[in-house]
């Protein structure tokens, strides 16, 4: 394999596969990043046997080969490299030759035939979404992915497709749930899986940085996702996703609503003393405003109010304070909207006038 | 041809059988003969085994003796003085009540017994072999019995082939021996082997025959703690948390008198250490119950080694409260066991090797005394103190512990001088003046009598759980409500009881409630403060814990609950100084002052020691200044 590439380019390659690379693996090719030069084309792969990223850019190439090298060295040094230079990549000997301006580099190889191969594809329908979109999407919601490793099903999101076009990434972790939809205008049949929160990070950076649509397949053991020259596979968590429709309160009578940010610097003021494990935070619904009270076992106290609009009744209720604002920082509506039936039942939240996301929060008993 | 396929066993036959049950071994005739001895009111016992019994077992006691017409009664099956109707066998407080020992003994060796009734002036002499005709002829009078087992297994050559070697044969015997002189230490005990003895203990009292079964370093880091929990007594011998061992056998447990394993009540031993103790240790203990004997079914092994309680929750608790208000009193002291290891390890003993840096040591067990000559009868003189903090300073000792020592609860301990022992391991602790900090780890101290080593993070760690023990009994517990029920995986017997109970989990957090087909149940909530840990595990664990000891013993006095607090305790853990840490003077000395006011300091929530003592007398012994 002889290449040569620029050094942009090199490092936007490695950037979008080393976060994969699983930095104790007891395999040491997992360690490896796989290059193939090929077709004018040189191809990037990192897996961690759950998750398998490609990225291929066009270079010139010399002589076609492939090989693999260690990620985080070659990360490291292409980080350092001349930025105004070609990078030239050589193999030779079981080493590979990194050659830049007046530097030179020699690092070890392990051969390319014993790295995994790529998953094969075996999704089965896909649809194409805004880039910007999908990484706003999980955005939202990845706040409420648990990281109970007992209930596997919790710690991903849903992706699903229902039979009207409409596609939503779900979370919850057991306490509350966050819940974000978008039509996609392409028919497409209904799907639905649970994605591992690494990939889930790894999708969103990518998009974050992507102009255009990426392409999302879905399928009973995998999902893929492309993104111009990148495409990341993933292995789904194989369980079932807790019915959360069931869960989403309607027609609750008490309908709350507050400016976001007054509420939000309410809240962080009062958690201030309220107990360190617990964020136990009261919250007192009466007509024109909320009064929010916190107090810890050292008998310390806070407590503030917020105007608020309040309809169809009263309430005082027990939350975690981070519940609420978590939910707070991922709403992007000026004021946000609670609903409300008792101190037991799920409070519905939503950012008024934004119909594209729901929050559920149970309440806690103090 | 006949076309009775069924009969009836001859006696001798089934005698055989019963023998497969009741004589497993030299040590369980043993164990039958010495029951019978100390049922037949005997003061004084003596063992003589030959080649690890195989040979001969001969034991002579001083007890009532026997009649010629019972002597040849008693080599019946089901021939027994101990009770007469089935209404006594709810109430057994007798070892031996079924009548099989003596006719399967003599089923399989040559046996051979001599008595005579207590003020009888004639004696009679017994012998059968192999379980063949009993011969019965007159003899001349003696005090009690004496009974000679010879060719044990004579006529049986599967069991005579399954016999292990004779250490081991030996050491089943001294395992039988030690525990029926620990269960009874009013009656004097000897026991040789092939001429050589082994054991002799004169009649004492109960700490003292304690004391000297299992071992000096047990006596000096046991507490001894009494205790009555509705109707039931417990007087139990308690290690320190720190003074662990490996295995379960540590643990002993003698119900009305008589030694048992019992799986359940190991685990209410443990379940009150856990707070304490790592988790794959085991504590060393010794622990006497006495219960209404119709509240303990006897007649479940036919060993006896088994029993079974009418009221088993009962018993569990009395038992966790025993050991939690013995530990709630020792919960400062570190083994002295991890001085000896520090001064071995210092004088480049061999102990060394087998100290891994971070596992709490297996060193700490406790070494039982298995030999023991007659010269070393010394308990009825007050032992001389161990060099815990004696030494040139051994006044200031002694002071402090007259002016410090909880008054002990128990029964005279004149003979031994067990009081003062337990006192080592009460009262407040001093851990003197920080001298400096060793390898940003270990903080070096200074006290009246010597040098305490102290772990900075093990030492952190429980102040860290502590406090956040007291915070949170401060308040109730938040219930966090579940957005989605999480169903619990239960077998039918903890269904059963959750039918009952349920409710009384709301106390910790956790409302569970049957699901609408009834086949499960469900997890509404979680105590708020563990919301991110598994529903279903933590469920599980609290419920186990109420089950085996009630749902008011598990909630302690805090009212947290142990399991809970033990799960915070691993939280805890991650927020503490680490090692690696510098400490300025300061923080050194306020760690200190800090480990003084924590209750169960002496061990992090692993059960490791966070700190190691050396006396002056130590370090002078370890120069060579003193011997």
């Amino acid at each position: 394999m002889q290449i040569s590439i620029s050094r942009a380019s090199l490092l936007q390659q490695i950037q979008r596969c080393q976060n994969i690379v699983e930095k104790k693996s007891t395999s040491p090719i997992l360690s490896n990043f796989l290059l193939q030069a090929e077709n004018g084309a040189l191809t990037l792969m990192a897996t961690d046997l759950q998750i398998a990223v490609i990225s291929s850019t066009g270079v010139n190439v010399e002589v076609a080969g492939k090989i693999t090298v260690e990620a985080k060295k070659f990360h490291d040094i292409v980080k350092e490299l001349d930025a105004e230079k070609e990078v030239l990549l050589k193999y030779h000997n079981n080493f590979l030759e990194i050659k830049n301006g007046r530097s030179k580099f020699r690092l070890s190889t392990l051969p390319a035939d014993d790295y995994p191969g790529m998953p094969k594809d075996e999704t089965e329908m896909n649809f194409r979404i805004d880039a910007k979109l999908l990484a706003q999407m999980i955005a939202g919601t990845a706040f409420a992915m648990s990281n109970d490793e007992t209930r596997k099903y919790l710690t991903g999101s849903l992706f699903e497709m229902d039979d009207s076009n409409g596609f939503k990434i779900v979370t919850t972790d057991g306490h509350r749930l966050a819940l974000k939809e978008t039509r996609i205008d392409q028919s497409s049949s209904p799907a639905q899986c649970i994605v591992p929160r690494k990939a889930v990070t790894e999708i969103k950076k990518v998009c974050e940085d992507y102009e255009g649509e990426v392409t999302v397949a879905l399928g009973a053991r995998q999902i893929r996702v492309k993104a111009g020259d990148y495409t990341l596979t993933s292995k789904i968590i194989d369980a079932r996703f807790p019915s959360y429709l069931d869960v989403i309160p309607r027609d609750n009578p008490i309908i709350v609503t507050v400016n976001c940010n007054e509420f939000d610097q309410v809240l962080r003021r009062s958690m201030i003393v309220a107990n360190d494990f617990t964020h136990d935070l009261k919250l007192n619904f009466s007509t024109v405003n909320i009064e929010v009270s916190a107090h810890n076992t050292e008998q310390e106290k806070a407590e503030g109010i917020v105007e608020a609009n309040i309809e169809n009744g009263e309430a005082v209720i027990g939350f975690n304070g981070r519940y609420l604002r978590d939910v707070l920082a991922a709403l992007t509506s000026e004021s946000v909207e609670m609903e409300i039936r008792d101190e037991l039942s799920p409070v519905l939240i939503r950012g008024k006038g934004q119909d594209d996301a729901k929050y559920v929060v149970m309440p806690m008993r103090i | 041809m006949t076309n009775n396929f069924i009969h009836i066993l001859p006696p001798q036959v089934a005698n055989q059988i019963a023998a497969g049950e009741v004589v497993e071994r030299p040590a369980s005739v043993v164990k039958e003969l010495m029951e019978n001895s100390v049922d037949a009111g005997a003061t004084s016992v003596h063992v003589r085994i030959a080649s690890a019994g195989k040979k001969r077992i001969e034991i002579e006691d001083d007890g009532s003796g026997m009649s010629a017409a019972d002597a040849e009664l008693a080599l019946q099956r089901h021939a027994t003085s101990k009770i007469e109707s089935s209404e006594d066998l709810h109430c057994i407080a007798s070892h031996g009540f079924r009548g099989e020992a003596l006719p399967s003994i003599a089923s399989v060796s040559r046996f051979r017994m001599q008595s005579s009734l207590h003020g009888s002036n004639e004696g009679v002499e017994v012998l059968v072999d192999g379980g063949g005709a009993t011969q019965v002829r007159p003899a001349s009078p003696r005090k009690g019995t004496r009974i000679e087992v010879l060719d044990l297994f004579l006529n049986t050559p599967a069991r005579l082939r399954f016999m292990r070697s004779d250490k081991t044969e030996e050491a089943a015997i001294i395992e039988v021996f030690r525990a029926l002189a620990l269960a009874h230490p009013s009656v004097a005990m000897r026991l040789d082997f092939d001429g050589r003895t082994r054991f002799d203990f004169p009649a004492q009292q109960e700490t003292a025959r304690v004391f000297a079964i299992m071992g000096d370093d047990f006596a000096d880091n046991a507490l001894q703690q009494e205790l009555e929990y509705q109707g039931i007594g417990l007087l139990g011998y308690f290690g320190l948390p720190t003074f662990h061992h490996r295995t379960a056998t540590r643990m002993i447990f003698i119900v009305n008198g008589r030694v048992i394993r019992d799986k359940s009540l190991i685990a209410a031993l443990r379940s009150g250490y856990r707070d304490v103790m790592f988790h794959d240790r085991y504590p060393v203990a010794v622990l006497r119950l006495e219960i209404d004997p119709a509240d303990v079914d006897v007649n479940v092994h036919p060993a006896k080694r088994e029993v079974r309680f009418r009221s088993s929750q009962n018993v569990h608790a009395a038992v966790v409260s025993c050991v939690r208000a013995a530990i709630a009193r020792m919960g400062q002291q570190v083994s002295s066991t991890t001085t000896t290891q520090a001064l071995d390890k210092m004088s480049g003993g061999t102990v060394a090797a087998d100290y891994p840096a971070q596992r709490p040591s297996s060193c700490s067990m406790p070494q039982f005394k298995s030999q023991q000559t007659p010269s070393s009868q010394q308990w009825s003189a007050p032992r001389p103190k161990p060099s815990y903090g004696g030494g040139s300073s051994s006044l200031t000792a002694e002071m402090q512990r007259m002016l410090f020592s909880a008054p002990q609860a128990s029964e005279p301990q004149a003979d031994y001088g067990g009081g003062e022992d337990s006192a080592t391991v009460d009262g407040p602790i001093d851990l003197g003046r920080a001298l400096g900090q060793i390898h940003s780890c270990y903080v070096l101290a200074q006290t009246d009598q010597g040098i305490v080593l102290v772990d900075q993070h093990a030492a952190h760690e429980r102040i860290t759980y502590e406090t956040l023990k007291k915070q949170l009994a401060s308040g109730g517990i938040a219930r966090q409500m579940l957005l989605t029920p999480e169903s619990l995986k239960i077998d039918a017997e903890t269904a059963a009881w959750l039918h009952e109970h349920a409710g009384s989990l709301q106390a910790f957090g956790i409302v569970l409630k049957a699901s609408a087909d009834d086949e499960q149940f469900l997890i509404h909530s979680m105590p708020a403060m563990l919301g991110k840990e598994s529903p279903a595990e933590l469920a599980a664990e609290v419920i186990e814990s109420c089950m085996l000891m009630g749902s008011e013993a598990e909630a302690d006095a805090s009212g947290m609950g142990r399991v809970l607090e033990r799960w915070l305790g691993n939280r805890a853990c991650k927020g503490s100084i680490k090692a690696g840490r510098v400490l300025g003077a300061d923080e050194q000395d306020r760690l200190l002052r800090e480990m003084e006011k924590t209750p169960n300091i002496a061990q992090c929530n692993h059960g490791r020691p966070t700190y190691v003592r050396l006396s002056l007398n130590d370090l002078d012994r370890l120069f060579g200044r003193k011997e």
